[in-house]
């Protein structure tokens, strides 16, 4: 947010380009943008094979190949797009308030940790409790661990980003501590906890294969933010808050209460992501659970314009890209690093194009003169009393 | 507990803490500027890298040191266009440049050296010894028995404090990040100002890189610095955005991690694990104490207009 | 002052327009060495534009400026600053964490030498009486001081020619008086200084001349002397005014809102409204008169609960309130229109509907349980609405960015009335609005009242305040005065106090 403005002084040229800094730009700008940096991305892409002489349309062909071609890499991909897609719900919410929760990793390992450590407590339970149970766990481990941080900032107005940022680092090490001690099982002897007992397994939802229910719970829980953010008041809330938090509050809202809200909320996606991972997954809490996952969620967010759906589509994509990567490392012999590379360009254009897509040309004269002053008119204070 | 474990777990510390110490020096004037770098992991990692490659194949250390800084440079140059000049959020172009700098890096690690059985190696930078401090009892070995960049990097703390603190272009500095207009309004460009501490913090992150695997560790691995950059960041924070502090919040880290590895040598039965996330913890402390206090920054979390891009208008 | 030396500096024939609009028309203006000028006029008169020009921010359309008898282009604050032209904001431009030398000595090229510096400094306030530490922390000084910091900025920098915005609108008397000492010791070393205000007792206090703009256009420039307060305010806000012929007499309904002792802090931690005691009864409209900066945006904000009072307490409808969020307040039945449409009263990326129904969105009648948003329901409320309220718009789905003024300020009126409220607070509703949103605005309060509601009005307009309210208050400088049945003042009486704060 930006103090007082006042107009540029004059100068000599008839037609000016000119930044509208509230201008939201319109969906075909937007899609425009999407689609010519995907575009520009994979161009870029097909450079680089040239330059090492790999065949460009045999390593794309691979590419979605090894995503999609058959039935096993069609699961491998969806078993992959679940996590990525329910982590990137998580950032969605927070973003969607203009909270900057970058935490999804720490948030993961807590939903992970906090459901094996119930499972292997609880022990076998009867009949279709085990589920119900995980999932519980999962979402009260996650938004756990993002409470310290929901609170520092809603009280004392403290930095989101350092502090989830933080609580990452002790996430990871706390894991490690946790199965190489305590929770290491005594049998297998290596850094891993005990097996889950089977009752505190996801089930498999195609015959089969190794597609589990958290595929499921990921759709669902597209389906159920979708409806949070545009079809309730408390989504009618975030979103008020994320564009502006003195309108929101003259609005009736509580800024508090919306801040710590959407911090347990994001918290406990990612944390449903983690226990996904663990129990439809490895059966059991390891290091590296979170397969490397750290960031990507949110340019998984960023990437579906934080729209649910949005995001599932950027979700199946990453995982599919990063599925096919390993097909076409196999065929052309490409390193998967090589598509992050086009997924990170991608992005990088795509942030790069929101400022052209605020540019607009305009002849100077009177009319945009007042337009100016009307923008001068505009005060938005940057800080809010919460 | 022998003198000998000491002054290994104190060399170690220093040698452990000199890539952070780098980074974090590069960072705070990024910081104070009004960026929050957080690609200055990836001008740290390709730093690491391209120093490698060319002090690999060239057998020159400082020529690697030299091409590794500049490699972090370009990295910071383009958070810089996007962040400064376009204006982006500064999050979510420091995390993806990073996925993008990791994907490089390790691609080009591939192409090059990856099929080698054992991972290549190249010598250290060698131990300066200062002709007699180093013969000091117990500080002697630690402080003085080190390679030249050790020695710049200290040197480089009250450095960066007298540029900071005694300079016209010190206080300038500190007041982008505090308050751009007031910067604009006495007629100085916001966004030259913002964009040399990014590309210095990216110099920084560069060297840092560098002396990571020319003088620490001797090899590169994929994602060799496995977030020391963030680390670097957490080291400004705790160390309050003062290069002093930053020494003892360097060392600090550097400590906590040169003693994990000899725990049990010193006979301490704590978890390495609890030693390691110490730390961060102590970040998080460290910004709900500073609260109340009045720091040399405008809010407890930072300069105050640090996040927030700086759109130039005619005031 | 001297006579036959050429002016330092000189404006003629100075022309600015902002679409169509004229903020400065065809207006000469000139500063003797050593002279005070005042710059009066009313918000929107132009006098700020004016100077704006001068110190480079804009470029006048027409026109030329002249220092010391040479023709000058300024194009940016260094420029002015380069001429010697110096000026300090209303907004002060000043480091919190800095100390007082830091923030003088920011961008000047040369060595840091901190210490000579604030010798340097030290002595120069000490020869204007103005007197600044400068190893003070800024950010801890009151506001009065940091006045002085920006003060001593421009002089260290060379300026002799001083624009001071609205100097005394921060300032406790005692702080005033010392300003007006140090600008008049100022002048008599050869300084000149211009002080741009709307208050009467500032532009006569310390002046030699005063210069009165009205609507762009310059009305006179007099010797300070050589005239008194009632002809400036006459000439400030017009002999044109039609006398306000009110329609309304005294109301003597029950109390619906009482203020006893409110005090109110600003931005910049200063008292912004001391004890402000009024009562609004059920159906009368008290019309708060005042120049805006005196304190009735803090008022109205610490009613409508968007700011914490200091001191004091609100009564509505017999009801403690005082401290309560804008959430309770609803609900007890007060709505807000408030002073900034745009950043405040509608969240500008939501759509026309979505802005109606900010604020009741978890009412049952649009959410399910309070829950989930009743689409249809919203949408037909929305589309009542916009007819009811001729909300002049493409669909229900516009952006509220392209609504123009007048309508946004109907949305927000249609959603705060269609909560059915006892009291409304409203905030210079009709500013920048058209002739016709005007009276439409006019139209629907004085509609209110005819049902009981009762209305507190802010507002620099004096023929709007007169033409709606039962009764009148004047605020200046944080003080409310009155009120007073309309039948006894007019808008003479109340322009002077406006302007002066003291009822005549």
């Amino acid at each position: 947010m930006t103090m007082t403005t006042r107009p540029r002084p004059l100068g000599a040229y008839p037609v000016r380009i000119r930044r509208q800094r509230d201008l939201i730009p319109s969906r075909s700008r937007r899609l425009a943008i999407f689609v010519s940096s995907v575009i520009l991305g994979l161009l870029i892409g097909a450079l680089l094979m040239a330059i090492m002489r790999v065949d460009v349309l045999t390593a794309y062909r691979s590419l979605v190949s090894g995503a999609f071609g058959n039935s096993d890499n069609l699961v491998a991909t969806l078993l992959k797009t679940a996590p990525l897609l329910l982590a990137g719900l998580g950032v969605l919410v927070a973003f969607r308030a203009g909270i900057y929760n970058i935490g999804n990793q720490g948030q993961f390992l807590a939903g992970a940790l906090c459901s094996t450590w119930v499972a292997l407590h609880v022990g076998t339970v009867s009949g279709a409790l085990g589920v119900p149970l995980m999932v519980v766990s999962g979402l009260a481990g996650g938004a756990l661990w993002a409470l310290v941080p929901a609170l520092l900032r809603a009280v004392w107005g403290i930095n989101e980003i350092i502090t989830t940022l933080m609580f990452n680092y002790v996430a990871v090490y706390l894991i490690d501590y946790l199965v190489t001690g305590p929770m290491q099982s005594a049998s297998l002897g290596v850094p891993e906890t005990d097996f889950l007992p089977s009752g505190m397994q996801l089930p498999i939802i195609a015959p089969g294969t190794q597609l589990h229910a958290g595929f499921l719970l990921a759709i669902i829980a597209m389906l159920l933010i979708y409806v949070l953010i545009f079809h309730t008041s408390i989504g009618y809330e975030i979103r008020a808050v994320g564009h502006n938090p003195r309108a929101a509050q003259y609005g009736g809202v509580s800024l508090r209460r919306t801040i710590v809200g959407v911090m347990l909320l994001s918290g406990a996606l990612s944390g449903l992501a983690g226990m996904g991972e663990i129990t439809g997954v490895h059966h059991q809490l390891l290091d590296g659970v979170d397969g490397g996952f750290e960031y990507t969620p949110i340019v998984v967010a960023l990437l579906g314009v934080l729209n649910p759906f949005g995001v599932a589509v950027a979700a199946l994509g990453f995982a599919a890209l990063s599925v096919g990567a390993d097909n076409m490392q196999t065929v052309v012999g490409l390193p998967s690093s090589f598509i992050s590379i086009i997924q990170a360009l991608i992005v990088l254009f795509i942030l790069a194009g929101e400022y052209l897509g605020r540019l607009t040309i305009e002849r100077r004269g009177p009319a945009s003169e007042s337009r100016e002053a009307a923008e001068a008119e505009t005060t938005q204070t940057r800080e809010v009393k919460l | 507990m022998s003198e000998t474990v000491v002054i290994g777990f104190l060399t170690a510390m220093i040698a452990t803490g000199t890539p952070l110490l780098f980074g974090a020096l590069g960072e705070v004037m990024a910081e104070r500027s009004g960026v929050l770098n957080l690609a200055l992991e990836g001008s740290m990692l390709a730093g690491a890298l391209i120093s490698f490659l060319v002090a690999w194949r060239t057998h020159h250390l400082w020529l690697g040191l030299l091409v590794g800084a500049i490699a972090g440079v370009a990295v910071a140059l383009v958070m810089a266009f996007l962040c400064v000049s376009l204006l982006t959020n500064q999050v979510v172009t420091g995390t993806v440049l990073n996925i993008l700098a990791l994907g490089v890096t390790n691609f080009v690690y591939a192409q090059v050296a990856g099929t080698a059985l054992s991972p290549p190696h190249v010598s250290l930078f060698p131990n300066v010894v200062i002709p007699g401090l180093s013969h000091l009892r117990f500080i002697g070995p630690v402080l003085f028995q080190n390679p030249l960049l050790v020695y710049i990097a200290i040197l480089l703390v009250p450095a960066s404090g007298w540029f900071l603190y005694h300079t016209r272009g010190g206080l300038a500095l500190r007041a982008t990040g505090e308050d751009p207009r007031a910067v604009a309004s006495v007629g100085m460009s916001v966004l030259r100002i913002r964009y040399l501490a990014v590309l210095y913090a990216g110099l920084m992150a560069g060297i840092g890189g560098a002396y990571l695997v020319l003088g620490q560790v001797g090899f590169y691995t994929p994602n060799v610095t496995a977030g020391r950059g963030f680390v670097a960041i957490a080291i400004v924070v705790f160390g309050r955005w003062n290069p002093y502090r930053i020494l003892g919040a360097a060392a600090f880290f550097g400590a906590t991690e040169a003693l994990q590895e000899r725990l049990q040598a010193l006979g301490i039965s704590l978890p390495a694990q609890f030693l390691l996330m110490l730390p961060y913890l102590l970040v998080v402390v460290a910004l709900l104490v500073s609260i109340r206090g009045r720091g040399e920054v405008g809010t407890p979390a930072g300069p105050r207009f640090l996040t927030i891009p700086y759109e130039r208008e005619a005031l | 002052m001297m006579d036959g030396q050429p002016p330092f500096l000189e404006m003629r024939g100075i022309t600015k327009a902002f679409g169509g609009v004229l903020a400065n028309d065809h207006i000469d203006f000139d500063v003797q060495p050593g002279e005070v000028h005042a710059l009066l006029g009313e918000n929107g008169a132009g006098k700020t534009t004016l100077m704006e020009i001068l110190y480079g921010l804009y470029t006048a359309d027409a026109g030329d400026i002249f220092v010391e008898g040479k023709h000058v282009h300024i194009h940016s604050p260094l420029d002015a600053m380069h001429l010697g032209i110096g000026m300090v904001h209303q907004h002060f431009m000043l480091i919190p964490v800095f100390s007082v030398c830091e923030n003088i000595v920011l961008g000047m090229p040369g060595r840091h030498d901190l210490r000579r510096a604030a010798e340097e400094i030290r002595e120069l306030s000490q020869r204007f009486g103005l007197e600044v530490d400068p190893q003070a922390r800024t950010g801890g000084l009151p506001v009065g001081m940091q006045q002085r910091v920006e003060i001593v900025r421009a002089l260290y920098r060379g300026a002799r020619l001083l624009v001071l915005d609205e100097p005394t609108a921060v300032l406790t008397p005692i702080e005033s008086a010392t300003l007006m000492r140090f600008v008049r010791s100022m002048a008599s070393e050869g300084h000149s200084v211009i002080i741009i205000t709307h208050k009467l007792e500032e532009a006569t206090e310390a002046s030699d001349r005063v210069t009165v703009l009205r609507r762009g256009r310059k009305v006179a420039t007099l010797p300070t002397r050589e005239t008194d307060e009632r002809e400036l305010s006459r000439l400030m806000v017009g002999r044109d005014l039609e006398p306000a012929t009110s329609q309304r007499h005294d109301e003597a309904g029950p109390s619906c809102l009482t203020v006893e002792h409110l005090s109110v802090r600003g931005e910049r931690g200063a008292l912004s409204c001391k004890d402000a005691c009024f009562e609004v009864r059920c159906g009368e409209v008290l019309g708060v008169a005042g120049v805006s900066g005196n304190g009735q945006s803090e008022l109205a904000e610490a009613i409508a609960g968007l700011r914490q009072p200091a001191e004091g307490r609100v009564s509505l409808l017999g009801v403690d309130v005082t401290g309560w969020g804008p959430r309770a307040l609803m609900h007890a039945g007060m709505a807000h229109v408030p002073e900034d449409r745009k950043a405040t009263g509608c969240v500008g990326a939501f759509n026309l509907v979505e802005n109606l129904i900010l604020g009741r969105h978890r009412e049952s009648s649009f959410a399910q349980r309070g829950l989930v948003l009743r689409r249809r329901a919203i949408r037909d409320f929305g589309e009542r609405t916009v007819q009811e309220f001729d909300i002049r718009a493409a669909g229900l789905d516009t952006a509220i960015s392209v609504l123009s003024g007048g309508n946004v300020q109907k949305l927000i009126l249609a959603r705060e009335l269609q909560r059915n409220p006892k009291l409304l607070v409203a905030v210079e509703p009709t500013r920048g609005l058209d002739v016709g949103a005007i009276e439409y605005v006019h139209r629907t309060i004085l509609g209110l009242c005819d049902q009981g509601v009762a209305v507190l009005l802010f507002s620099s307009d004096l023929s709007e305040v007169f033409a709606l309210s039962n009764r009148i208050a004047a605020m200046y400088h944080g003080r409310l005065l009155g009120p007073f049945p309309v039948a006894e003042v007019d808008t003479e009486r109340i322009g002077y106090m406006m302007t002066r704060g003291v009822a005549a």
